[in-house]
């Protein structure tokens, strides 16, 4: 089997990863922050040293400000129904996946409108012309999961401090392969999920809040601590980090970040790069191959005017896995006109070879002459 | 010997400021306290001659503590 689907999750995992997990759950997997013997204050150490691993690696100071959650999506909602509490005015993309789509569309119950601005363009020349007096916030991906299109997520930031506006980011495609200095963003919340880039398991992510921003809970129950208070407590990340951890699955990307780390993450960039570089230009040897964009180990093609979930069921029926369909990202594919067919798209980690998408465009050459 | 504690709030400003002290020379024991007047909260149990420093060290991190009177012992 050919595995290149990795923007929907990585795999497989590093052994090393695995090893953690397995050791975590065998030996140390006491509830962190409920009870106080010894397992629960070992796993409670061993949970703030991976918010120490997320903090370092993106270049942020505050661990105790990295809130784990099960997924992106979970961190998303947490940033934007937490942060936009009240009535405005937020500007987004035209590459959203739903976790920032979906979030922003309920609450226009609660009186947020959105406007779209054209990922194409740079930032500094797209937004500026959306914003209005009650615009408050700059939702987007910095990456997009269906075509690997990217924004320059320091210019976001500029646009975004030069007229006092809050960011928040997806960095679900970018981390993993690409160095980010938090400190040299201004930003309300960066969310990314544990078990893409970062390598861990499914159950992990998080979001990171800057100092400046006060998150309201979205969800309430269990904090380990200050129970008799009706409400959560003040103290992130407890505040915000409602019942028990999925312990095992952060560890796991605790250590994936080791992983990469020790890889060197700009050396995966430059790894995913190539195989990106090597699968465009075979496509442009195809006439039948409609190439829909190629970036940040994603390549996202059509095959002439065949469905492309037709086109993956093909290829996985020869032992390769990738996605098509329109992968959560509807309004993506209306941006690229690709809303009909969906995409194929082909996505890399760290373990694919030349060898690999060799095999994957011989295949569609014989099959689509 | 002789010990004092220090309650922090949640598990996890607890664990940085036991690692804030150890960088700081000063060895902290991690610990809840459970009390039905007041709700759980964890904190730290240290030398009773090192409290004042242990205060100081977490003053300066910026971490908010309170002493917990009925541990020392």
């Amino acid at each position: 089997m050919i595995y290149f689907d990795n923007s929907a999750t990585s795999f497989p995992k590093p052994r090393s990863v695995l090893r953690a997990v397995s050791k975590y759950t065998a030996r140390l997997a006491g509830n962190a922050g409920r009870s106080g013997h010894t397992l629960s204050i070992k796993s409670a150490e061993i949970l703030y040293r991976a918010r120490e691993s997320v903090a370092r690696h993106i270049l942020f100071d505050k661990p105790e400000r990295v809130v784990f959650t099960q997924n992106a999506t979970y961190a998303l909602n947490m940033a934007i129904k937490g942060l936009i509490t009240e009535p405005c005015h937020v500007i987004t993309s035209n590459m959203e996946h739903n976790s920032v789509l979906r979030p922003l569309i309920s609450l226009k119950e609660k009186g947020v409108s959105f406007s779209v601005f054209d990922a194409s363009l740079s930032p500094d020349i797209s937004i500026p012309p959306l914003i209005r007096p009650d615009t408050k916030f700059i939702v987007c991906t910095a990456v997009s999961n269906v075509n690997g299109a990217e924004i320059d997520i320091y210019k976001l930031s500029k646009v975004a401090m030069e007229n006092g506006l809050g960011l928040i980011l997806d960095l679900s495609q970018l981390l993993g392969h690409r160095e980010i200095d938090a400190s040299r963003l201004h930003f309300s919340a960066l969310c990314a999920p544990g078990h893409k880039g970062l390598m861990g398991l499914m159950g992990a992510g998080f979001a990171v809040f800057s100092d400046t921003c006060s998150p309201t809970p979205i969800l309430e129950g269990g904090s380990g601590y200050d129970s008799l208070n009706e409400g959560m407590p003040s103290q992130l990340p407890e505040r915000i980090e409602a019942g028990t951890l999925s312990a095992p699955a952060i560890v796991g990307m605790a250590k994936g970040i080791e992983y990469i780390e020790k890889c060197g993450t700009e050396c995966v960039g430059r790894h995913l790069a190539a195989l990106c570089n090597y699968s465009t230009a075979l496509l442009s040897k195809m006439p039948k191959i409609k190439l829909i964009g190629s970036g940040n180990g994603i390549v996202a093609f059509n095959v002439a005017d065949i469905p492309s979930a037709t086109v993956a069921d093909f290829l996985d029926k020869h032992g390769i896995c990738v996605r098509g369909g329109l992968h959560c990202a509807p309004m993506a594919h209306k941006t690229l006109n690709t809303l009909e067919q969906g995409a194929v798209r082909v996505s890399y980690s760290v373990f694919n070879t030349l060898d690999e998408v060799d095999k994957i465009y011989r295949l569609l050459k014989n099959e689509y002459k | 010997m002789k010990t004092a504690s220090l309650t922090v709030g949640g598990v996890t400003v607890a664990v940085k400021a036991k690692s804030i002290l150890a960088n700081n020379g000063v060895r902290a024991k991690l610990i809840k306290f459970s009390s039905m007047k007041k709700g759980c909260n964890y904190g730290l149990n240290i030398k009773e001659s090192e409290l004042y420093e242990a205060a100081r060290i977490l003053r300066s991190a910026g971490i908010e503590y309170s002493l917990h009177k009925d541990d020392v012992t």
